[in-house]
């Protein structure tokens, strides 16, 4: 392969990546609506199937994760990861941690302050720290690789 | 760094030599996107791309970059 044909590898692996990251981000989003309305409530039996979907969810956090660690190009050549994880990647990557750094602190705060006045459950609070966590990564980086 | 403070000539000197963003990119071994984004001032490359931008090119740094503005 020359040059050439690593770089059209790489840029067709990177509109890949940005048309997954818009949907399965948006989707991402969509699916906390049916979290809150059906497996948060108080009177909630937790079947196997809650079980099952849970652990899917958890699945599609790390999936995520993971596409805006690796940029897509986990199982590629060499010369063709280098491109994908190239200056401006690492860039928007690092502009994407750092977002998703400041959400989780803010949400923290604000869950310190309201565990004064409210009862939360541990698992509820890790659902909303995950959930912000990847879904602001996966938004900043979402809307920088669209530029 | 303030991308507005740093002007460059880059799609000038690639395009005077013939050259597109993909032959720069595989050049340079960076994305066609990285050459994007740093021609249209999106995006303020460090001193490493930069000098093999210019290498690339067969110029100097100082030729392909400058500030804009007067500080």
């Amino acid at each position: 392969m020359t040059d050439a044909d690593h770089d059209d590898h790489a840029a067709r692996i990177e509109r890949r990546t940005d048309h997954i990251l818009k949907i399965s981000g948006l989707m991402f989003l969509a699916w906390q609506a049916s979290y809150f309305a059906v497996f948060n409530q108080a009177d909630h039996q937790l079947r196997t199937v809650d079980v099952i979907a849970r652990a899917a969810y958890v699945a599609w956090a790390c999936a995520l994760l993971m596409l805006v660690a690796t940029g897509g190009g986990l199982f590629r050549s060499a010369a063709v990861r280098a491109i994908l994880d190239d200056e401006l990647a690492r860039s928007h990557r690092a502009d994407a941690y750092r977002n998703a750094f400041w959400s989780l602190i803010v949400i923290a705060l604000a869950a310190y302050a309201a565990t004064q006045l409210v009862e939360m459950s541990a698992h509820l609070l890790a659902h909303i720290m995950l959930s912000a966590g990847v879904l602001v990564a996966v938004a900043t980086l979402a809307f920088l690789r669209r530029r | 760094m303030d991308v507005s403070s740093l002007g460059n000539r880059l799609k000038e000197e690639r395009v005077r030599q013939g050259l597109s963003q993909a032959d720069l990119a595989a050049r340079v071994g960076v994305s066609r996107k990285t050459i994007n984004t740093v021609e249209n001032q999106v995006f303020v490359p460090s001193a490493i791309l930069a000098l093999r931008l210019a290498r690339a090119l067969h110029t100097t740094v100082e030729k392909l970059f400058f500030l804009v503005g007067g500080k």
